[in-house]
């Protein structure tokens, strides 16, 4: 199920919040379970199994790992078990075909393809129980003795389909003890809204005017830019607006999860962008992989090969595709050019100038992102060299959206947040609440109008 | 004051389930003119291949509490951020109107086999075609600049210069009375002013003037396709206007499924949303007009056609004995076989653009 669906909105969540709210305290926890899974098995009927059974798995090996306290290599095997099974799984799911498909290709042969459909949110749930090993492993959480408690947390289904990563280690104590206060579920309420009208309301949109602009046949730099733009408003937004809706849903059940977006289009660097876009997978690499392998603590070729291991894999992660490695190590190489010009990057340089550099890649990083196949690619990337004055069509559409492009772009700052904040006042509040009923009933026109030309929601 | 909207919005998402599920399921919608998805009966089958609960989401998508209210409001909004279309539909002037995509390759195929049927049978019909613009190519002073659509009148050209008979051209004249209700605002059909027009420009000095026949108007209220799909429904519904050309004729009506009638017109229809059909009820593969005069004219006409001709036919029935409709969406045989039998030989094929461009079944009905 998605959150932006009518039936999530009209009744999964009605019913999954009355029941949580009524149910004893001792229950709680199952019955969040057991909303979880159905929530996961209205997409996904059959995959549910596959989420238990990852969630048991983890449940087990962290129990052997306490079982087996003080034996160093016994917990190192239970560990390595963990990854492989984790991480097995992920693969085969999501990666066999593509891996199928690249031996068939190089070795010229003819194995069928599985063509297994992706589970949703595989990519997200692997990682959140692959933190709870590791860290069991690490000593740094306790062994969870509880079997409903963990899977609870493996299935919980606010984050379960597109994140945040919630690392174990985050919510650990509030799997046991947390309490709803009112102001909880009104903050909730409202941070839920927030994300639903920037999915419905604008990243759709966006996604709208997207396909009308790969339409255009003939590519020049207008058309290569404003697919590239409209693209990194509509990915902003569906995702930021996934991840809002996930913590505002969080916090309705008492949860608090790590933010995962921080104004990324606000980025003065390349790396600066990625402590602001999808934060919770940036760190989860950065904690699980990039410092066990070393970090940028050893010899220069080690770090340049740690830093290629890391966004080889951060881009394989976001899907089974040769452009999406492109994609990583394209930002990998941006990174690495960074650290050896880093005296560039001081003071003295104009904000403004960092920012433009910085969504100047980043907004090529989206073409390469989007466009799957390399001969289309191509176009694209040739046609930001090439000037001619923009086509009619894409004049049309620019025009139909320029409202909307304007209140994305305005959206994507953090001028709107500063205002509500600094501007704190009676009247601003009353505005503000106001602001918010209006997005719900919006949205809710816009989702039932959706009958007549709906969108494929994408998924890692 | 945000808790207070906190509570309205949970307390407007539980009334908008509630109400939904305890008001009754409308099976049809009128403003959609389609069959609604009713409140899916729950079986294993479609639980496991996710198909029930994509039906949960269509019904609740289609039977939800103020539906009219919400789509308005999204129509409005569009609006609001200076958008001027809606679900494929572009306010330009006073008119709802859709834009026109060239099928080249389906277009061409078609002149062809007109071409190839008019070739072998030109000893035996006389063939005429007509093909109407659409609002699209008549109002295109009106349309958002840039509009991507594709020019009616050079597509017009190509199919004068590409057939090998008579063809009748209604373009300039229509132009020239495109402030004269020609079409219907809120809908893709012309009215019968415009049909008029065409009629006079192929009939020339034998038509017989407009204002022989009584004008009524017969209805007030009729949201037309494009109405529906915009979806604002605050925006006037559209007029419909009926020349009594049936009043002083008798009339034999037989529809392909055996109903015989003696009205051209069908008043019930005015009552439901589909208001076009008031003209012939014209839906239908094969209907057959017979037109009883005093004197008879000896014509017989063979109409190949789409719903534009419903409102055109009526002027023609003074000068025809017989006037026989095929709609090859729904007639599938042979068009000289039944020419030969009811000893038809002259022929007009009556489409309007848009059609035209994409109808894949004329070609199949021409041998």
């Amino acid at each position: 199920m998605v959150f932006s669906s009518l039936t999530f909105l009209l009744i999964f969540l009605p019913l999954a919040f009355a029941s949580y709210i009524l149910s004893p305290k001792r229950l709680k926890n199952g019955v969040l379970l057991i909303v979880s899974l159905l929530f996961y098995a209205w997409g996904e009927p059959v995959y549910v199994v596959l989420v238990i059974f990852s969630g048991g798995m983890d449940y087990l090996h962290g129990r052997l790992m306490g079982r087996f306290e003080g034996r160093a290599r016994i917990r190192r095997l239970v560990l390595l078990s963990s990854l492989v099974i984790n991480l097995g799984v992920l693969f085969f799911f999501k990666y066999a075909d593509f891996m199928i498909d690249l031996v068939n290709k190089v070795f010229q042969l003819d194995i069928g393809l599985l063509e297994l459909p992706l589970p949703i949110g595989i990519s997200f749930y692997t990682f959140q129980t692959l933190s709870y090993t590791i860290d069991v492993y690490r000593k740094k959480v306790k062994v969870n003795h509880n079997l409903i408690d963990f899977l609870m947390y493996v299935s919980l289904f606010p984050q379960l389909v597109a994140g945040p990563i919630v690392r174990y280690e985050a919510i650990d104590n509030q799997l046991r003890e947390r309490t709803i206060t009112k102001e909880d579920v009104t903050e909730g309420i409202f941070r839920f809204s927030y994300g639903l009208a920037k999915k419905v309301l604008i990243s759709n949109q966006m996604a709208a005017l997207h396909a009308e602009l790969i339409r255009l046949e003939s590519v020049s730099f207008w058309v290569s830019f404003f697919v590239a733009f409209s693209y990194g408003l509509h990915i902003y937004f569906d995702f930021s607006g996934y991840s809002d809706m996930a913590i505002g849903l969080g916090r309705l059940f008492g949860f608090r999860f790590p933010e995962n977006f921080n104004y990324p289009y606000q980025a003065t660097s390349i790396k600066d962008f990625w402590r602001r876009w999808h934060m919770t997978l940036s760190q989860w690499f950065r904690d699980y992989l990039y410092i066990p392998l070393g970090g940028n603590r050893v010899g220069e070729v080690k770090w340049l090969r740690n830093v290629f291991i890391v966004w080889f894999l951060t881009g394989l992660w976001h899907g089974a595709s040769v452009n999406f490695i492109f994609w990583g190590l394209y930002f990998g190489f941006f990174l690495i050019v960074e650290t050896y010009i880093s005296p560039l990057f001081t003071h003295k340089v104009p904000v403004t100038l960092k920012r433009v550099y910085t969504l100047g890649v980043v907004l090529v990083s989206w073409l390469i992102f989007s466009v799957t196949d390399v001969f289309n690619l191509m176009r694209y990337i040739t046609g930001l060299v090439s000037f001619q004055a923009p086509p009619p069509t894409l004049i049309y559409y620019l025009r139909e959206y320029a409202v909307l492009l304007v209140v994305a772009i305005i959206g994507s700052t953090d001028i709107f947040a500063k205002w509500i904040i600094n501007k704190s006042s009676p009247t601003t509040r009353v505005l503000e609440s106001l602001f918010v009923f209006m997005l719900v009933v919006l949205s809710m026109s816009y989702l039932i109008d959706q009958s007549f030309n709906p969108f494929i929601y994408f998924r890692f | 004051m945000k808790r207070l909207i906190g509570i309205l919005i949970i307390s407007f998402l539980m009334s908008l389930a509630l109400l939904t599920f305890v008001i009754e399921d409308q099976t049809f919608s009128e403003t959609e003119n389609r069959y609604l998805q009713t409140m899916p009966e729950f079986k294993l089958a479609a639980l496991l291949d996710g198909s029930f609960m994509s039906d949960i989401e269509d019904y609740l998508a289609d039977q939800i509490i103020g539906k009219d209210f919400f789509l308005t409001l999204k129509s409005k909004t569009e609006q609001a951020l200076l958008k001027r279309e809606n679900n494929g539909v572009v306010k330009a002037g006073d008119y709802l109107i859709e834009p026109f995509i060239y099928q080249e390759d389906n277009l061409l195929k078609n002149l062809e086999a007109i071409n190839e049927f008019h070739q072998s049978n030109q000893a035996i019909f006389d063939i005429t075609v007509m093909i109407v613009p659409n609002q699209v190519g008549i109002y295109d002073t009106y349309l958002p600049a840039y509009l991507p659509t594709d020019d009616q009148s050079h597509v017009l050209k190509i199919i004068d210069e590409r057939l090998h008979m008579d063809t009748v051209n209604v373009s300039q004249i229509l132009r020239q009375h495109q402030e004269d209700n020609i079409y219907y605002h809120t809908d893709h059909h012309w009215t019968m002013r415009g049909a008029y027009l065409a009629y006079q420009v192929w009939f020339n000095e034998r038509a017989k003037p407009l204002s022989d026949y009584q004008s009524e108007v017969v209805s007030t209220d009729f949201p037309g396709t494009r109405y529906r799909k915009f979806h604002d429904l605050t925006l006037p519904k559209d007029t419909i206007e009926w020349f009594n050309v049936t009043d002083e004729l008798d009339l034999t009506i037989t529809y392909s499924d055996g109903r015989v009638t003696n009205q051209y017109v069908h008043d019930h229809y005015l009552d439901e949303t589909d208001q076009y059909r008031f003209f012939l009820d014209g839906n239908d593969a094969l209907i057959k007009i017979e037109v009883n005069h005093e004197e008879k004219t000896n014509r017989k006409l063979m109409v190949v056609k789409d719903s534009y001709a419903d409102s055109f036919v009526p002027f023609l029935l003074p000068h025809y004995d017989e006037i026989h409709l095929i709609d090859p969406r729904y007639y599938k045989q042979s068009l000289k076989a039944y020419m030969a039998e009811h000893e038809l030989s002259e022929l007009l094929v009556l489409y309007n653009l848009r059609t035209f461009n994409e109808d894949q079944s004329l070609r199949y009905v021409l041998y």
